[in-house]
């Protein structure tokens, strides 16, 4: 006979137990379906939280049978520049940059046609950004990356008013940071190289992330 | 009275409670196979999620009671270089980083030079480099981390102006998208002189040269 769920007053343990199948609690109100845990069968025995009625279906929380914890529905989106923006910067023209191709954006809160990451909800978001620049001379003596959010920035490395130029033609740089953003904030990318004329590219590719940006909400 | 486990239809709770000191927990089973327990430990009054059938043994989840979420078992690792690697790039050779010191590595997912993500996901990956005995012949350095679904160029430098010579470092950082088994790496290439004879340099106590990872979502 197959095992039912049972309440053990002694031990303190609820146990939900079945033959087969997926032994999960249902939390509803008013008869509709909210959220759903317990293991997944038809998964590998993967413990889930899912929203509505069934496991599989809509998971937010899922943890491997080796313990590994997946959050599929959080914010979360990375997005490479897949061709070269030419002459965009170097007369001190700020450049937002358009990572045009997304590889992921869990929530659809990247904007591949303007480059903008708005904030679903208020919270702390891990943002990261690289941008590859060419055609870089000996002209131009500034170069300044930065996240631009609603709150506050973020500087990347760069360089500032070097008396002997920037080096040249090419160079990487990087931005980092969590920042606290407001439902709706914005976030986007910015490059500013001055000092000469405008003649630096923003170099793209359409397979790695030479120039990207990404982002995840962390809490 | 103590209250005792219920489920209470007329208000829609449903309530685990031992009646007693102990853990209230919530057991999910197939077939009589404890698979994860969920539940208050009472030794700390945590929610925690757990493997198995006991909580704190196996814990993939962590919230303590200010609060504060842990994920104990969650992919993470931090590698770097102990000791100097010399003459390893400089006449264009692209060089894959290995690393000899692991700080942590929960799941055994780093080995040498690679990661191999344990599931797909969405992973935060971070390297640096401090490169040495460069000279004015060098012309450029480029700095990458590498998976099998795309590369991440992260600080380089390719001049034929104002050559840094001596020491540099050089760094990336990125959130990337990793499918179960795919790989992650790093590498280097310098360019500009005849042979190979810049250095990636290592130390026991910090990380000048180093590559870590963390499995976000």
């Amino acid at each position: 006979m197959a095992k039912i769920n049972s309440i053990n007053n002694s031990t303190g343990a609820l146990t939900v137990d079945i033959a087969s199948g997926d032994p999960a609690v249902q939390f509803s109100i008013n008869t509709v379906a909210k959220f759903k845990i317990g293991v997944d069968d038809d998964d590998s025995d993967k413990f889930k939280i899912s929203s509505g009625s069934a496991l599989g279906a809509n998971d937010f929380f899922i943890i491997t049978a080796a313990g590994e914890c997946t959050l599929p529905l959080t914010p979360s989106f990375g997005a490479q520049n897949s061709a070269n923006d030419l002459n965009v910067t170097g007369d001190s023209t700020t450049y937002t940059i358009i990572a045009d191709t997304e590889i992921w954006d869990n929530g659809s809160d990247y904007n591949n046609a303007n480059g903008v990451f708005t904030a679903p909800v208020t919270a702390k978001y891990l943002l990261c950004g690289n941008v590859y620049l060419d055609g870089l001379a000996a002209g131009h003596t500034t170069v300044e990356f930065k996240i631009n959010g609603s709150n506050r920035n973020i500087l990347g490395n760069g360089y500032t008013s070097l008396t002997s130029g920037v080096q040249a033609p090419t160079c990487t740089n990087i931005v980092s940071g969590i920042l606290d953003m407001d439902a709706s904030d914005v976030a986007s990318l910015e490059i500013k190289v001055s000092g000469s004329t405008k003649v630096v590219d923003v170099y793209g590719s359409a397979t790695n992330f030479a120039t990207s940006f990404s982002g995840f909400l962390l809490s | 009275m103590a209250k005792q486990n219920s489920i209470g239809n007329a208000t829609g709770s449903l309530t685990v409670d031992p009646g007693a000191a102990g853990d209230s927990s919530l057991q999910f089973s197939i077939s009589g196979t404890p698979e994860f327990v969920i539940g208050v430990y009472d030794t700390d009054d945590s929610f925690r999620i757990s493997q198995g059938n006991t909580p704190a043994v196996n814990d993939c989840l962590i919230v303590e009671s200010t609060g504060v979420q842990r994920r104990p078992l969650n992919p993470l690792f931090a590698a770097f270089r102990e000791t100097t690697l010399s003459n390893v790039t400089g006449s264009n050779n692209t060089y894959n980083i290995s690393m000899d010191g692991e700080s942590y590595d929960i799941g055994g997912h780093y080995s040498g030079v690679t990661f191999v993500a344990p599931v797909t996901g969405i992973y935060l990956v971070v390297g640096n480099i401090q490169l040495q005995e460069l000279t004015t012949t060098h012309q450029g350095s480029f700095f990458a981390l590498l998976t099998s679904n795309r590369n991440f160029r992260g600080n380089t430098y390719n001049t034929t102006i104002n050559k840094p010579a001596g020491t540099m470092r050089l760094v990336g950082s990125c959130l990337v998208d990793m499918d179960a088994g795919d790989n992650l790496r790093s590498n280097i290439r310098t360019f500009g002189a005849g042979t190979n004879t810049v250095d990636v340099y290592g130390e026991a106590t910090n990380y000048y040269t180093s590559i870590s990872g963390y499995l976000m979502c």
